[in-house]
């Protein structure tokens, strides 16, 4: 039975966040015997609730409160009311993630190394390496039942993928596939398999996909030691005069404010609201936010170099049949000295519905987003096949999630904004992904290649990063903050640099390592 | 894109009330829209369902009836003998002239999310909608593409 935990508990574990760290870390900490309790901002939608349609269903799930965005990235002009795309629900955004779950690669725990200096980039070797990290990326993997590892079978290749993979095998590439999700390809853990729906960003409809909604959540609270406590969003993170925080403040679904103490802090906001929390915690102690003596939180925010190829061909794909991301191309997301760019990337098949892809086509700087040729495109909708590309991005301390000097949320709380300029790494990689994605749709015959740039960030790392010195970033290779031993970082925040690889199982990883640490340290006392 | 017959069966018939966009102005905006975004075969009244829209907006946002009379009347005198006397061509340039105006990049905002997000005009654009209760795609052709053989891939 879900457990109801006092506010005056000053013995438990509280994370802020419920998604794919503080999701994992819940569950993790709770089949520890550790009584834990998670607050969530959003409300919990249970995925009978979700719609195939996509926006009813970005109104159903994302983060809507106000972002502002500044800088050179083409966010800022295509989206500057909503940058990012998080969710405001339980489960946080793995309820809306496509399922992409890559392992990173070696080099990309220590690119200080292997780049060498890049002007203008913050780059930073991780404090772990990738063998360290291995026997949980092997955990994650079971636990989210990611297709081609423990002996999950491959998904079967939808339509958009079959285009995709016969471009990528006429220009010579050798790694494509269906790709590692976190989509069942047959029943498994208790859910079905996947019925090629091609709704993967609109929640868990099908039950197919793993998030922590219906996986680590339940799993959690039916061992008695998990409190998922909704529509609950934390205002200010406290502490005591010694330094060690002591619990939360936080406003409950009709504006009433609570105080939940704590014995340990875990923030998993993801690292927009992760920074932004421990920036509005600023006390006398700590003047400039908490666990911020380096002055690195907000700082370091990655996105993925990224943007989406779209092929227009002369007969029917029905892109939008099958799992949305199930296709890879990963012979480029090697560092290869001889370009002329550091890092690599991936190329994913991805399809929109309709009402989506009229938005996204509209951000085409070439037809402007409306006029007989825009409508052209739109109409060859039967016709277009679509891949989005990742790539590792520079960190910059200049890339970087503040608060809005003015403008004030629900709650009277400054506003993040969000600061990117491209750096020029990730201008030569996108230009080269542009080309590399275009030439595998000429290789099948597209009548017609279109450039779409990035798209909201559904990515959202760095801005308090692990470092092994206290000055260069925000928390130890386990998420410990530097300043405050009761203070963790559980999500994408942590990540030192984003590597070329979806986040989220590195995220999940983190979390169940993180998780047996904290269990470690309470036990000597922490 | 599917044949019209298909669009006149899904669009409605039914004769709608404006609320606050008079009849002249919704019909010119609807005129201008089939300028804006060309879809030769699709029925007028999916283009209404945008204005209607723009409508139930005005009821709520007092500037909007504003912006929009004066937006149609600003474009009549740009383009001097008034809208429905232009040729296409003329509509067109007209159109481009004003890209920049707060009136024109609402009208284009408001049709790019509205008309394609409507799920009658899905079907006219080959895009099936809503699957999970009909099984997914599993068996409804998730893999039915014929043009690419199994060993090109």
């Amino acid at each position: 039975m879900p457990r109801k935990f006092d506010l005056d508990d000053g013995s438990l574990m509280v994370i802020i966040g419920s998604g794919a760290g503080g999701g994992t870390l819940g569950n993790e900490l709770a089949q520890k015997g550790i009584r834990t309790l998670i607050l969530e901002a959003g409300p919990r939608i249970e995925r009978e609730q979700h719609v195939d349609d996509e926006r009813q269903s970005f109104g159903q799930l994302t983060w809507l409160d106000k972002r502002t965005t500044s800088g050179s990235w083409a966010v800022a002009k295509n989206y500057p009311k909503v940058p990012a795309w998080t969710c405001k629900v339980v489960g946080g955004t793995t309820v809306h993630w496509a399922g992409c779950a890559l392992r990173f690669q070696e080099h990309e725990f220590r690119t200080k190394d292997v780049y060498g200096d890049i002007p203008g980039a913050s780059l930073l070797n991780w404090p772990l390496t990738l063998s360290e990290i291995e026997p949980y990326y092997d955990k994650a993997e079971d636990k989210l039942g990611v297709t081609g590892t423990h002996g999950i079978p491959l998904h079967n290749a939808c339509n958009n993928q079959i285009v995709m993979a016969a471009g990528a095998k006429k220009v010579g590439y050798k790694e494509y596939f269906t790709g590692n999700m976190a989509i069942n390809s047959r029943p498994r853990d208790g859910r079905p398999a996947t019925t090629q729906d091609g709704f993967c960003y609109q929640g868990i409809r099908s039950n197919a996909k793993w998030s922590t909604l219906n996986t680590e959540i339940p799993k959690g609270e039916a061992t008695g030691n998990l409190e998922v406590r909704p529509q609950c969003q934390v205002l200010r993170i406290e502490h005591d005069n010694s330094g060690k925080v002591t619990g939360v403040v936080y406003a409950d679904k009709r504006g009433n404010h609570h105080r939940q103490r704590a014995r340990i802090v875990c923030v998993a906001g993801n690292s927009i609201e992760t920074p932004r929390l421990l920036l509005n915690s600023a006390s006398s102690k700590y003047p400039d936010g908490l666990a911020n003596s380096s002055g690195q939180v907000g700082r370091n925010y990655m996105r993925h170099t990224s943007g989406t190829v779209w092929a227009i061909f002369d007969k029917p794909v029905r892109m939008h049949r099958g799992i949305t991301m199930a296709g890879w191309i990963k012979d480029e997301r090697y560092h290869k000295p001889n370009r002329d760019f550091v890092g690599g990337y991936y190329m994913e098949i991805m399809h929109l519905g309709l009402s989506f892809l009229a938005g996204n086509m509209a951000t085409n700087a070439d037809f402007g987003g409306w006029g007989s040729e825009y409508t052209r495109v739109m109409e060859a909708y039967e016709n277009i096949a679509g891949m989005r590309l990742v790539g590792e991005d520079m960190p910059q301390a200049t890339n970087c999630v503040t608060l809005n000097p003015t403008e004030k949320d629900q709650f009277g709380l400054p506003i993040p904004n969000i600061h990117v300029d491209d750096h020029p790494n990730d201008i030569a990689m996108r230009n080269d992904a542009y080309e590399r994605g275009g030439m595998v749709y000429d290789a099948v015959g597209a009548t017609r290649i279109i450039r779409v740039p990035e798209g909201l960030a559904a990515h959202n790392l760095g801005t308090c990063r692990q470092s092994a010195r206290h000055e260069d970033g925000v928390c130890n290779k386990w998420g410990q903050t530097h300043d405050i031993k009761n203070l963790f970082i559980s999500d994408g925040s942590q990540f030192t640099t984003g590597a070329a690889a979806n986040p989220t199982l590195t995220i999940v990883a983190l979390a169940i390592r993180q998780a047996e640490y904290i269990a470690d340290q309470m036990a000597k006392h922490l | 894109m599917r044949k019209t017959a298909e669009a006149t069966e899904l669009g409605s018939s039914k004769v709608y009330k404006y609320q606050r966009l008079p009849s002249g102005l919704v019909e010119q905006l609807v005129s201008i829209y089939r300028t804006m975004f060309p879809h030769s075969t699709v029925p007028d009244e999916f283009y209404q369902h945008v204005v209607r829209k723009l409508d139930d907006q005005a009821a709520i946002d007092q500037d909007l009836s504003g912006l929009l009379s004066d937006g149609v009347e600003a474009l009549n005198r740009r383009a001097g003998s008034g809208w429905t006397g232009l040729s296409e061509e003329a509509r067109l340039k007209a159109l481009k002239e004003a890209e920049q105006t707060p009136f024109f990049q609402r009208l284009r905002s408001d049709f790019v999310f509205h008309f394609y997000s409507n799920p009658a005009i899905w079907p006219l654009f080959g895009y099936e909608g809503p699957s999970n209760d009909k099984g997914g795609y599993l068996h409804r052709g998730f893999n039915d593409i014929d043009w690419i053989k199994g060993e090109e891939v």
